[in-house]
């Protein structure tokens, strides 16, 4: 009872061998193969026993016109003398003629009687005459004249039949070692693309099942397999970095906000046990009130990010002009700034508007604003510019004199929750880069740190924000 | 023998006969036509290079002795080549 299981079986792994790529490359292969080689064989036909029926056409014909010639001129015995002259010098004894009369008398040349293939007037036809009792093929033209009289013209082709036997066998011959290696071809063709795929099956296999160390192995050979493979790994390293940063932020959630709900909850219980009057109870209840909403706020931060990393605000891109929105942003951290002592600087042109989300745009600005006030010390300079650098860009440039971030830490900026060493001791969450990098992307365009200063002892810091102008 | 085979070849073997019969035959070696081709190379209008009329000779000479169309190849030849000549 197995074996039609088994057959249906079989019968599936001929489809599936069928319908693989492999098959259909080396066929599509094999077919151009024998297509070139069919076409090569055809004009090679055409350029030979093509050529020899055509000349063979040709010379009947001539003979035709000149008969007819003769008949015009002289009639029955006009035509009687053509032929017998042309059969008297015909060396090679290929010339076939015959003239009859309207009454079927045979008048004039070297046939005994008429075919029956060529009975039509005017048409040509390809029969066989008897030579020494042995049948010899020969092309024929039916030539009718006036008064019912009608004369045959024709050549033994046995020579060309012969050339057209010799060039058939040769034909058939290069058709079957054609047929022979566009087969073997094929085979070659199917068994090296599967060998060049088998490694990026296995590793696709593997981390299928869960192993996402494996990438796909590339030789030297620097094709479009290598090419290929190189994607793969670079998507695998990139989902790998994804699955890092997934896990770091879960940990660092954790982390980051295990310590303020511990404080809160540390906080009202030693209130709740150990406070004296109602008002120090409603003090320790405000203060945990505010620690909730710093909490309330890194989830609010963490949310926007992931809005704006989905694309998921794209929907509600309007037409703004950025330049409001730098005064909107200026008019709450000029004050900020001044209160510390700092200059804050601004250059940017009257318009520059864009489309895009205003309110993530603001939020973007003020958190590299909020971050040069951070950093810059007291009679420092914060400069604000934005511009547009190429058609279709708008550009926004903040610069403190702040310590500034190292090479690594540049790389690592945009990570959520990531502080570099000097900023741990300020309040912060973390997530105010992480925002800004995902908003650029949000709008096409990306965020850039560099030094404010090069080269001086507080280099400061450089963020250049490039967002894109159209939606 | 199977009679389905003897039925075959009693229809296959008169049509080739048939067949045979039907194709015409080619006529211009014989030795009629021998005698036409002395006459025609006799009837030129000059007279013909020594070589030639040798060559006409050995022709009429081949058809006398029954070889017919190697008579009629050099005595076309010998016309051809004497008509050239004119």
């Amino acid at each position: 009872m197995a074996a039609p299981a088994e057959d249906m079986g079989g019968w599936r792994d001929i489809r599936a061998y069928l319908k693989s790529a492999g098959f259909r490359f080396a066929a599509l292969f094999a077919g151009l193969f024998l297509a070139a080689i069919l076409g090569f064989a055809l004009m090679l036909w055409w350029g030979t026993a093509g050529t020899l029926s055509r000349q063979l056409d040709d010379v009947i014909r001539a003979d035709a016109i000149g008969l007819q010639e003769a008949w015009r001129g002289g009639g029955t015995a006009a035509v009687k003398d053509a032929i017998g002259e042309r059969l008297a010098v015909d060396i090679d004894d290929h010339s076939i003629y015959l003239l009859m009369d309207e009454a079927g008398n045979r008048l004039a040349g070297n046939l005994d009687r008429w075919p029956r293939a060529a009975e039509i007037p005017g048409s040509w036809s390809a029969d066989t005459v008897r030579r020494d009792g042995i049948a010899v093929p020969a092309r024929m033209y039916h030539l009718p004249l006036a008064g019912g009289h009608r004369v045959l013209i024709g050549r033994d082709a046995a020579d060309r039949e012969k050339l057209r036997a010799l060039l058939s066998e040769a034909l058939l011959w290069s058709f079957a070692v054609a047929v022979a290696f566009a087969l073997a071809g094929a085979a070659a063709l199917r068994r090296a693309l599967a060998d060049r795929l088998r490694a990026a099956s296995a590793t696709a296999g593997a981390i299928a099942a869960g192993d996402l160390s494996r990438r796909v192995p590339l030789s030297m050979q620097r094709d479009e397999f290598d090419h290929l493979g190189e994607s793969m790994n670079a998507m695998l390293d990139r989902i790998d970095q994804l699955m890092i940063g997934i896990k770091g932020v879960s940990d660092s959630i954790a982390h980051d906000l295990r310590t303020p709900i511990a404080r809160a909850r540390m906080r009202l219980e030693n209130a709740l046990l150990s406070a004296p009057d109602e008002e120090s109870l409603r003090a320790a209840m405000e203060t945990t009130v505010a620690d909730l909403d710093g909490i309330s706020r890194v989830f609010q931060a963490l949310l926007r990010i992931a809005e704006a990393e989905a694309g998921a605000r794209r929907a509600a891109f309007a037409p703004f002009d950025l330049a409001v929105v730098l005064t909107d942003a200026v008019e709450v951290y000029g004050a900020l700034a001044e209160e510390r002592g700092q200059h804050l600087e601004t250059s940017w042109p009257e318009k520059l508007t864009m489309v895009g989300d205003r309110d993530m745009v603001l939020q973007a600005i003020a958190n590299l604003l909020d971050n040069a006030v951070k950093f810059t010390p007291e009679g420092g300079t914060i400069r604000l510019r934005a511009g547009v650098p190429a058609r279709g860009k708008r550009e926004i440039i903040v610069r403190d004199e702040g310590p500034g971030l190292a090479a690594e830490d540049r790389a690592r900026a945009g990570e959520r929750f990531f502080r570099a060493d000097p900023s741990r001791a300020l309040p912060g969450s973390g997530l105010g880069l992480s925002l800004v990098k995902a908003v650029a992307a949000l709008h096409g365009g990306e965020l850039r740190l560099g030094d404010g200063q090069p080269g001086a002892a507080r280099p400061g810091l450089e963020a250049r924000l490039e967002l894109s102008s159209r939606a | 023998m199977d009679m389905p085979w003897v039925l075959a070849l009693l229809v296959f073997l008169p049509a080739v006969a048939v067949a045979q019969q039907a194709a015409p035959r080619l006529i211009s070696d014989s030795p009629e036509y021998c005698i036409e081709l002395s006459g025609r190379f006799s009837a030129l209008q000059i007279e013909a290079p020594t070589h030639l009329r040798v060559l006409a000779e050995e022709g009429r000479q081949l058809c006398a002795e029954g070889q017919t169309r190697s008579g009629i190849a050099k005595l076309r030849r010998a016309l051809k080549e004497a008509q050239r000549g004119e």
